[in-house]
C-alpha cells in the first residue's frame, strides 16, 4: 500500500479504534476502582447479550430485543417529528415571507424554544389525558424550532436575483413559492429538518421515561428501577448509535438537495 | 413618437445624511425598433435606470412610460437580461426558458410552449444543451440561456443590463455578434446598458453616455451612423467609428473631471479602448 493509503488507514481506522479502546479502558478502571456501582464493560456485555443477539425477540411487554425497542421509539419519534415538520415548515415560510408575522411571533418562539421536554410532557398529559399523545406532543413541541427558524432564514436569504426573476416574470404568489422560494430555501430547510430530527430523538428518552411506554427510553428507566444498571449503558449506546445513524442519513438527503 | 420614455426621472437611495442621489433629472426616449445603448461608469446608476424601466423599483420623481402607458410594476412586455444571468439553478436551461414562456403565453398548448422553448434555445445556439443545469454551463452559455428566456416571452422591449459584463473577452465578442444577428432578425426595441464603448458602437443605433455619479445625468444622444452588419475588427480601422468613439469617451472623461472638481472622489471604471487599439 502506498503512503496515502496508510495515512487513510491510520486516520479512519487505527486512531478511532485507539480512541474507543482508551475509553473502554478508562471505563474498566473506573468501575474497578472508585465507581463501584458502574458495571464493567464485560459485565455490561454479558447482561446485554440476550438483547443484542436476539434484537427482535419479544419475551414480555418490557422485556424485548433492543432493536424492537428501538423500533417502537422510532415510530414514536416519526409521529412527533412529522407533526413538527407539518406545522414548522409553513410557520417558517410565513415568518420568512412576512415581516409583520415575524415581528409578532419571534419573541414567543424565542421564549418557547429553550423549554425542556420535561416541562412539556406534563402539559401534554393534562391536555390529552393519555401518555401516548402526550409523548408525541412533547416531541413535536421540542423538535419544531430548528425547522421553523431555518425555513424562515432560508426564505429571508433568497438572493435578490431570484426574487427579481419572479417579479420580472410576474409569477403569481403560489407559483413563485413553488418555483422560486421553496427551491431556493430548500438547503436551509433541510438543515432545519436534520437538526429537528436530532432533537426529536433526544426527547424520546424523556418522553418514554415519564410515560413508561415501551421503547429504548422506557426500557432504560425500567431497568434503572430494577437495578439492572448494565442495561442503562446498553440503552445509552443504542440511543447514541441510532441518533448518529439518523443524522448521517439526513445529511445524505440534504446533500442531494444542495446545488450550485 | 417615443415607444419607451423616461421623463425627469430622479432616484435616491438611503435616508438622511447617508442619502445619495443616484440619477438626477434623466430624460430618455427610445423609438420603436430602435437599439439604444447607455454607456457609463460602473456605479453611475445604470442598473437603477434599467430597474426603473423593468418596474422593479419606482422613481422618486418623474414618469416612465412604455407604449404610452405609465410603468407601475414588472410585466412580460419587457424582457430583462441581468448582468449576473439570474438563472434558477435548480431548473435546467429548458426549465428556465419554459417558466418565462408559460408566464407570457399561458393560453398556448403544452406542445406550442415546448416548441417555443426549443426554438429560442436553438436561436441562441443552445439547442443541444437544454437538459443541462446552469452550473454545468459556462458563463457565456448561461448568458445565452438568459437571453433566450428574455426573448422567448416575445417582449416589446428588451432591457439588457451589462449582459456581457461577466463573460470573458473572447466569448464576449461572439455573443456581441449573436446579439447583433438576433436583433437584425426581429428588430425589437432594445435598451443596452454597458460600460464598454466598443460594444455600444458595434450594436447600437444610438449611444447615450451616462455621466459619473452620484446624481448622474445623461449626456447628448450620439447617432451611430455606421452601416450594418458591423465587424468588430473593421470598426477599429473605420475613421467614422473613431470620431464617434472619441465623442463618447471625451464626454465621459469630461463628466468625470467635472465630478472630481466638485466632489472628493468619483468611482471611475469604464472600458475605454487603448490608444493602440483605436489607431490600429
Amino acid at each position: 500500500m502506498n503512503k496515502a493509503g496508510w495515512e487513510k488507514v491510520v486516520r479512519y481506522a487505527l486512531l478511532p479504534a485507539l480512541g474507543l479502546a482508551s475509553v473502554v479502558l478508562l471505563w474498566s478502571i473506573a468501575s474497578a476502582t472508585f465507581a463501584d456501582t458502574l458495571p464493567s464493560p464485560l459485565k455490561t456485555w454479558d447482561a446485554s447479550r440476550p438483547y443484542v443477539v436476539e434484537p427482535f425477540e419479544k419475551r414480555g411487554e418490557l422485556d424485548q430485543g433492543i432493536l424492537r425497542f428501538t423500533w417502537y421509539s422510532l415510530i414514536r419519534v416519526a409521529k412527533g417529528y412529522s407533526i413538527a415538520l407539518l406545522i414548522g415548515t409553513p410557520l417558517g415560510l410565513l415568518l420568512g415571507l412576512s415581516r409583520a408575522f415575524s415581528s409578532s411571533l419571534d419573541p414567543i418562539i424565542q421564549i418557547l424554544r429553550p423549554v425542556s421536554p420535561l416541562a412539556w410532557l406534563p402539559l401534554g398529559l393534562v391536555l390529552f389525558q393519555k401518555p401516548e399523545p402526550a409523548g408525541t406532543f412533547t416531541i413535536a413541541m421540542c423538535s419544531m424550532w430548528p425547522t421553523v427558524l431555518n425555513t424562515a432564514l432560508g426564505v429571508r436569504s433568497i438572493p435578490q436575483d431570484y426574487i427579481n426573476v419572479a417579479k420580472v416574470l410576474q409569477l403569481s404568489r403560489g407559483r413563485a413559492l413553488v418555483k422560486v422560494y421553496l427551491p431556493a430555501a430548500l438547503p436551509y430547510m433541510f438543515t432545519g429538518f436534520r437538526l429537528s430530527l436530532g432533537i426529536a430523538w433526544l426527547v424520546i428518552v424523556a418522553a418514554e421515561m415519564l410515560t413508561g411506554a415501551p421503547g429504548v427510553g422506557g426500557f432504560l428507566w425500567q431497568e434503572y428501577n430494577s437495578l439492572i444498571y448494565e442495561h442503562i449503558i446498553l440503552c445509552i449506546i443504542t440511543i447514541g448509535l441510532v441518533g448518529y445513524g439518523l443524522d448521517r442519513l439526513m445529511m445524505l438527503v440534504e446533500r442531494r438537495f444542495k446545488m450550485a | 413618437m417615443a415607444y419607451v420614455e423616461l421623463s425627469k426621472i430622479s432616484k435616491s437611495y438611503g435616508k438622511g445624511a447617508a442619502r445619495t442621489e443616484v440619477v438626477r433629472d434623466v430624460n430618455l426616449q427610445i423609438k420603436e425598433g430602435e437599439f439604444v445603448a447607455v454607456v457609463g461608469f460602473s456605479g453611475a446608476g445604470k442598473t437603477t435606470l434599467v430597474s426603473m424601466i423593468a418596474g422593479l423599483i419606482a422613481p422618486d420623481a418623474g414618469v416612465v412610460t412604455v407604449a404610452g402607458k405609465k410603468i407601475t410594476g414588472p410585466g412580460t412586455d419587457r424582457g430583462v437580461v441581468f448582468q449576473n444571468y439570474s438563472l434558477l439553478p435548480w431548473e435546467t436551461a429548458e426549465g428556465n426558458v419554459r417558466l418565462a414562456v408559460e408566464q407570457a403565453f399561458p393560453k398556448a398548448s403544452a406542445g406550442e410552449q415546448k416548441d417555443r422553448v426549443a426554438r429560442y434555445l436553438s436561436m441562441v445556439g443552445l439547442g443541444a444543451a437544454g437538459h443541462k443545469r446552469p452550473r454545468e454551463l459556462s458563463g457565456g452559455m448561461r448568458q445565452r440561456v438568459a437571453l433566450a428566456r428574455a426573448l422567448a416571452m416575445d417582449p416589446k422591449v428588451l432591457l439588457m443590463d451589462e449582459p456581457l459584463g461577466a463573460v470573458d473577452a473572447l466569448t464576449r465578442g461572439t455573443l456581441q455578434t449573436e446579439i447583433a444577428r438576433i436583433w437584425q432578425a426581429d428588430r425589437k426595441t432594445v435598451l443596452l446598458i454597458t460600460n464598454d464603448v466598443e460594444e455600444s458602437l458595434l450594436l447600437a443605433d444610438r449611444v447615450i453616455p451616462l455621466g459619473a455619479g452620484p446624481a448622474a445625468t445623461l449626456g447628448p444622444s450620439i447617432e451611430i451612423d455606421l452601416p450594418r452588419p458591423r465587424d468588430a475588427r473593421e470598426l477599429g480601422r473605420n475613421p467614422r467609428a473613431r470620431v464617434l468613439r472619441n465623442q463618447i469617451v471625451e464626454w465621459l472623461l469630461d463628466s468625470a473631471k467635472r465630478r472630481r472638481s466638485t466632489r472628493p472622489a468619483a468611482p471611475a471604471e469604464v472600458v475605454i479602448p487603448a490608444p493602440a487599439e483605436v489607431g490600429a
